[in-house]
């Protein structure tokens, strides 16, 4: 990674929160278990901690802690079953979960890292769990519309779409999430929830752009998405597509800059900038 | 990654690969194998290649620890060998290093745990690692010297691969490692930090720790200050008393990382700072333990010679102090006492490096003890009690874990109320000495440092035994420590000036 990623201090506090509570599993070893939920970016969370301080929230407290906890666990969970489903070799630099420890095993680890998702956001009151539905309903959907695809090719608008619904929806639901919390109103809120689904569909096809270039050091095999079917923007576009998709991905993020335009100019806002801005310019 | 593996020219030397078809390998070295090269590789090619090689049909299936006959693994690492360079030797040295790669990103704080301990990751590679995944192997292992191995390559892997593999292992901890062929043998050689390598100087110092000497400075100004004041200063023996308490607290230093090493508490201990976790100079391997217990022999022996001649010159009251503090500093980490073990250590130290050493440096000028240097001694020993309990912090879960109950592992997450108890102590009796007229006024200049106190204690609250965080205030305390005892040296001194 480039750049240091902001929010360091609060990712530790979601790691520490995510080794708490993770589940015990005979057959899933330990080590790796422990890695693969500490090792991500923790893009989720950090959106959720940014959004929060944002939105006019001062002090993280445990809800917080565990709201960010909650949504990497949830998106924890989407990996290993969609490492399932796209027969992946890794994941995270690490063996991907139905490789290392069998389908069968990696659709209970899936399950029991949703159920402590919802059990940590539990205490978090009805509006947080209706933003999580969405999110994850979403996410649902776009998995199930790339299934049931049976084109190999897809047009531009369905893999936005899907990317809208698999990736940015629940980005979305992060920040919303973070403004519930620091008690925003409810235009406020709205606000957070739109710009998170447009830096979402950005980091989707920056990652689309990547996909297609290929890097070894992504840690993720080039050309992926075609391999498994998934639909994938810069190639949707064609010819052009890599610098047609950053174009896209820029137009989002001036898009999601405007919507929390009406927000006061704050440290906590200017880090959320600055992070929605890295997201979509990243090179690998 | 370093560039240096088997020269292809002296592989021939070595015996080559017979697999027989009894041994087994693990299903996780499938599972490796194929997340490594399958992407590359393709989906058909990779499964035509496990045909051929006669290897298991669904490689996913299999759990993760089971075995399997090796054979098939074994033809399939020749064959992807060719396949993915032109020398079948480099292809297999590559595959045995990205095959290690990938287990130490499931391993992560074991590796960062043998950080720069090339010797200990090669022998835990050699018997389990290794050993785990091809259990009929056998690498047996022979250290040649401090930075390099010989090791007898097992007859049922490919030699490169093996190569590969070691190389990899000792690559992992951040070692310069190259692997070559000897005779029949692998030869590992490794260097940690060769670019960077210290100075025997620096080690030294790190060794000793002696950029911790101002413990010792600090009483002894205090003391010979107290006898300045009185109108008496002999600077030669000023000079005797500083140099036979810093000999006698470096090795005291080195003593306690013997110790320490041979109960196994450093290497328990995987958040060392610059200030705690010891000076780690044997965890490094940059001083064997018999070297460093050697030095400490050596220091001791000078601050004996030294301390001999100013008790000969004085009388039995700086030999008592000087028995009396060599005592304390032995039971500090030595058996049966084991006082750092037991939360009395900060209480040694507080008593030698406050009472004890401000009274011999006093005595050794004015002829006799005083009981005004010993209680003028009490506030420097709670300064350094309180820096020593702030240097515990970090090092608290592993002193639990290891049995040494220090103070702050002892009073859990009060240690923060504990430091400011010393430090409030110290201040409280540099007050009521200058009150009760044992201590010159112009000492209560050192109440100036009264904002860095609350500094530290406010940030070793706030840092909750992190680590990272605590290295700040542990340079805080230090200073304190040393700017406080020198205001109150200081002070005193004024007087005998005036």
């Amino acid at each position: 990674m480039g750049i240091e990623l902001p929010c360091e201090r609060e990712a530790d506090l979601v790691r520490e929160r995510l080794l708490d509570t993770r589940p015990e599993i005979p057959g899933i070893p330990d080590e790796w278990l422990s890695e693969f939920l500490t090792d991500g970016k923790y893009v989720r969370p950090r959106l959720l901690f940014l959004s929060y301080y944002a939105a006019g929230g001062e002090v993280v407290g445990q809800d917080v802690v565990d709201a960010a906890a909650s949504i990497e666990l949830i998106h924890c969970a989407s990996l290993v079953h969609d490492d399932i489903l796209d027969d992946a070799e890794t994941r995270r630099g690490l063996l991907s979960a139905p490789l290392l420890i069998g389908e069968p095993l990696s659709t209970l680890l899936g399950d029991a890292l949703f159920t402590e998702a919802f059990w940590l956001g539990s205490n978090l009151g009805p509006q947080v769990a209706q933003l999580t539905r969405e999110g994850v309903q979403d996410m649902i959907v776009g998995e199930a519309r790339e299934m049931v695809h049976d084109d190999p090719d897809w047009e531009p608008d369905e893999a936005e779409q899907v990317a809208r619904e698999k990736t940015a929806s629940l980005l979305g639901t992060a920040c919303a999430t973070g403004a519930v919390l620091a008690e925003a109103d409810e235009d406020i809120r709205h606000r957070f929830r739109r710009f998170g689904v447009q830096i979402g569909v950005a980091f989707q096809a920056v990652d689309d752009v990547l996909d297609v270039a290929g890097d070894d050091e992504t840690g993720k095999p080039m050309g992926i998405d075609a391999r498994v079917g998934a639909p994938n923007l810069a190639r949707a576009l064609g010819g052009d597509g890599a610098d047609e998709a950053r174009q896209i991905a820029m137009e989002r993020v001036e898009r999601a800059f405007e919507l929390l335009a009406p927000i006061p100019e704050t440290e906590g806002k200017k880090r959320l900038l600055d992070l929605a801005e890295f997201v979509s310019t990243r090179e690998r | 990654m370093s560039s240096g593996w088997l020269r292809g020219e002296t592989l021939a030397a070595v015996p080559s690969t017979r697999p027989r078809t009894d041994r087994s390998v693990r299903a996780l070295a499938w599972k490796i194998l194929l997340a490594n090269h399958r992407p590359s590789l393709g989906l058909d090619p990779w499964d035509q290649l496990v045909v051929t090689a006669g290897g298991p049909s669904d490689v996913k299936r299999l759990s993760l620890d089971e075995t399997v006959p090796a054979e098939p693994w074994t033809q399939a690492l020749g064959l992807l060998a060719e396949e993915i360079a032109e020398d079948p030797e480099q292809g297999l040295a590559r595959i045995g290093r990205s095959f290690v790669d990938r287990w130490a990103s499931m391993y992560t704080t074991l590796v960062e745990h043998l950080e720069s301990r090339p010797r200990r990751m090669l022998e835990l590679a050699v018997d389990e690692v290794v050993p785990w995944f091809f259990p009929d192997t056998d690498l047996a292992i022979e250290h040649v010297d401090d930075h390099r191995a010989r090791l007898r390559p097992d007859r049922s892997l490919p030699v490169a691969f093996q190569a590969g593999l070691l190389e990899a292992f000792v690559d992992q901890i951040g070692a310069e490692v190259e692997v070559t062929v000897d005779g029949d043998r692998l030869l590992v050689d490794w260097s940690v930090d060769a670019h960077e390598r210290p100075n025997p100087l620096a080690v030294l110092a790190e060794a000793t720790r002696a950029r911790f000497l101002t413990a010792t400075i600090v009483p002894v100004l205090v003391g010979t200050a107290l006898a300045f004041a009185q109108a008496s200063l002999d600077t030669l023996r000023a000079g005797a008393a500083l140099g036979a308490a810093a000999a006698l607290h470096l090795s005291a230093n080195l003593l306690n990382d013997v110790y320490d090493h041979r109960r196994g508490v450093d290497e328990a201990n995987l958040t060392p700072t610059p200030f705690s976790g010891g000076s780690r100079v044997i965890q490094r391997g940059l001083l064997g333990s018999r070297r460093v217990l050697a030095l400490a022999v050596g220091l001791a022996v000078l601050g004996g010679v030294l301390g001999s001649w100013l008790a000969a010159t004085t009388g039995g009251s700086v030999l008592g102090l000087g028995v009396l503090g060599v005592g304390l500093g032995y039971a500090y980490s030595g058996d049966p006492f084991r006082l750092s073990h037991r939360g009395l250590g900060e209480l040694a130290a507080g008593l030698v490096f406050g009472p004890l050493i401000v009274a011999g440096a006093h005595a050794v000028q004015v002829g006799g003890l005083s009981a005004q240097a010993l209680l003028v001694g009490v506030p420097v020993g709670a300064l350094m009690a309180a820096l020593l309990a702030v240097n515990e912090l970090p090092d608290a879960p592993w002193d639990e874990r290891t049995g040494k109950r220090t103070l702050v592992v002892r009073v859990g997450e009060h240690a923060p109320w504990a430091i400011a108890g010393l430090l409030g102590l110290a201040y409280l009796a540099i007050v009521g000495l200058v009150g009760s007229g044992w201590l010159a006024w112009p000492a209560l200049g050192a109440l100036a440092t009264l904002p860095l106190a609350v500094h530290v204690v406010r940030g070793v609250r706030e840092a909750e035994g992190e680590a990272d965080e605590l290295v700040a205030y542990q340079a805080a305390a230090l200073g304190l420590h040393a700017t406080t005892g020198l205001l109150v040296a200081v002070g005193i001194a004024a007087r005998g000036v005036a």
